[in-house]
């Protein structure tokens, strides 16, 4: 490390979030995290509550599992770009990639209930449509795939995250150089991963419908969400008086102008979707869209366009939003409220399919892996610097100023 | 500078203002801060390529070119639906597929390439208008070291219409703030330059 880099990360005060913070946010979040998991995971074991923990509990898996698989696409992202501004963030992102093997952990309810949960495997497997495609929706290579899914990300969001770490000590520019190589292949198959468990996970509980471009509107939702968490962790950070100086207005922007991005992605992957469907007007294609506009799920339907696409859009359209310490954040909130929406809307018509049913199981099993996730992150927020401070870049990253 | 290439019983030609040459961009920015701060303010700088931190360091307000082009996308947007409105559902009612006539579901994609079409116009033709292109004359282009604008000089140019303008005082600033190659711009004779 130079002098002058020394100099400036002895400006910018303490690196790591404090242990009392970090102690308390960890034990408040996993513990809350336990009770609401054991409440959920025990409800799926009663005949009674069993359909509606398991569908909960998907939503609120798939919640934080796409918050973490983004993270990862964040991180290879800005490797494979070669980014400079973004080296001030990327510890951040790591960090809730580095959740990744755990995370995994958490399929484990899914994979011993997947009679229950997936029609294909139930009451619908013999249906004609589904017994067609039996040869991919089948129970074991159900679950041979969502080990490969999750092991690939569970193997690159730890990869990432320690060696990112190991360049705090070494220094070494080689080992980032080694990352920037791996990240070309390994975002590849990551966006086949995304794709192939957007249809596995959640496009096969409607098992006669499909859409090709359901991988693609996943991932969409995952970016958004993710960008979302990222500004708002940073503003939390900022709160307890980290990375002040580290993450400036000039970051913000630039991921507000992601978030902009990315919020005009999903609006036209999702019109994308709809549009072809409604017009070509073929049956097992429309009730999907169809059972989305039953009772009060009308509501939520356009309750989505307006935090996925109306709110974001005018809210992130100028520049000054996207700099302003307050626009910015509540956008985030808005789309991560908008993130989970979605989730609830492409999950839940398949249970209740007369309208938008809230039950207290959607509650706990949120608070159970928002939980653990949140506890974990907390906790490794406090041991390792909140900065690589050894990338070459970071200088660059904290003197970053658009143009 | 040109004075020599006048002969004497031509009518004086008007002072646009005066032109400095700086070293470097960083020199630049040292010398538009130091012009700034005795005053002056009808002021440009010529260069090469953008510079970092150089709208700041004029005062240029912020553009108005994004207010042009959410009006471009707004126009587009209304005027392409409310023409499928008119002609599928008002003027010429016509069934496809089995929908309604009135079917907005269709008319989004109409929209959006008339929003990204307008706005695209609006920032092109914004910009030009903004700019006050196209411009085939200027009289700083009758400077002969200014070409090297486009090349490796960087210029401040100070209108004569300047509220403070002062030949002399103004000369004084530029040289002291590390501008060389000082020179009085003069507008092109009537009746067009004659090389």
């Amino acid at each position: 490390m130079s002098a002058q880099t020394h100099d400036k990360l002895a400006e910018l005060g303490p690196l790591r979030l404090g242990k009392d913070t970090a102690g308390r946010v960890s034990i408040l979040s996993l513990g809350a995290g336990a009770l609401g998991l054991i409440l959920t995971v025990g409800a799926m074991l009663s005949e009674e509550l069993r359909d509606q923990a398991l569908h909960s509990y998907l939503v609120a898996f798939l919640f934080v599992a796409t918050l973490a698989v983004g993270s990862l696409f964040f991180v290879m992202l800005q490797h494979l770009v070669g980014a400079v501004w973004s080296v001030t963030v990327r510890r951040v992102a790591e960090i809730a990639a580095s959740t990744l093997p755990l995370l995994a952990l958490l399929f484990v309810p899914i994979a011993f209930q997947v009679g229950h949960l997936y029609p294909w495997a139930g009451h619908a497997a013999h249906e004609p449509l589904v017994e067609a495609k039996a040869g991919y929706l089948n129970t074991p290579f159900f679950l041979v795939r969502a080990v490969l899914y999750l092991l690939l990300w569970g193997g690159l969001g730890w990869f990432y995250y320690s060696r990112s770490v190991q360049l705090d000590a070494s220094g070494d520019p080689l080992l980032l150089l080694r990352l920037r190589r791996l990240s070309a292949p390994a975002i590849l198959l990551w966006a086949i991963a995304v794709t192939f468990a957007g249809f596995d996970w959640i496009m096969s509980l409607a098992p006669e419908w499909y859409s090709t471009i359901f991988g693609v509107y996943v991932f969409a939702g995952t970016m958004t969400s993710t960008l979302s968490m990222l500004v708002l962790m940073a503003v939390l950070l900022a709160r307890q008086g980290l990375l002040r100086e580290a993450i400036t207005t000039e970051h913000y922007h630039d991921l507000g102008k992601l978030m902009f991005g990315f919020v005009v992605f999903w609006t036209y992957i999702a019109y994308s979707q709809f549009m072809l469907i409604w017009y070509s007007n073929i049956p097992e294609e429309t009730r999907w869209f169809a059972d989305r506009w039953v009772g009060s799920w009308a509501s939520l339907s356009v309750l989505l366009i307006f935090l996925q696409f109306v709110i974001p859009f005018f809210g992130l359209l100028s520049r000054n939003a996207k700099r302003s310490p307050v626009i910015l954040p509540v956008m985030a909130g808005i789309l991560l409220v908008g993130h989970l929406v979605d989730l609830h809307w492409l999950v839940m018509p398949q249970l209740h399919r007369h309208g938008v049913s809230l039950h207290w199981l959607d509650v706990t099993a949120l608070v159970g892996t928002c939980g653990l996730f949140v506890g974990v992150v907390a906790r490794r927020m406090s041991q390792v610097p909140l900065l690589p401070v050894q990338d070459p870049f970071l200088p660059a990253s904290l003197e970053f100023e658009n143009a | 500078m040109s004075s020599a290439s006048l002969s004497k019983d031509r009518p004086p030609r008007h002072i646009y203002g005066m032109v400095a040459e700086f070293a470097s961009p960083h020199a630049l920015l040292e010398g538009v801060r130091a012009v700034r701060k005795a005053g002056f303010t009808r002021i440009d700088t010529h260069t090469p390529f953008p510079i970092h931190g150089m709208d700041k360091a004029m005062g240029l307000p912020p553009s108005k070119l994004p207010w042009l082009v959410f009006a471009g996308g707004l126009t587009g947007a209304v005027s392409a639906f409310l023409l499928q409105w008119w002609t599928n559902a008002v003027d010429y009612q016509f069934l496809v597929g089995g929908k309604p006539v009135f079917s907005y579901q269709a008319y989004v994609p109409v929209c959006f390439e008339l929003t990204v079409l307008l706005s695209a116009f609006c920032a092109v033709l914004g910009l030009l208008a903004l700019c006050g292109l196209p411009r085939p004359y200027h009289p700083l282009f009758l400077h002969p070291r200014f070409a090297r604008a486009t090349d490796d000089g960087f210029f401040l140019s100070v209108e004569a219409a300047d509220p403070l303008w002062d030949e002399a005082v103004l000369r004084r600033v530029l040289t002291a703030a590390g501008g060389s190659e000082i020179a009085i711009i003069r507008e092109a004779p009537e009746g067009g330059v004659h090389v």
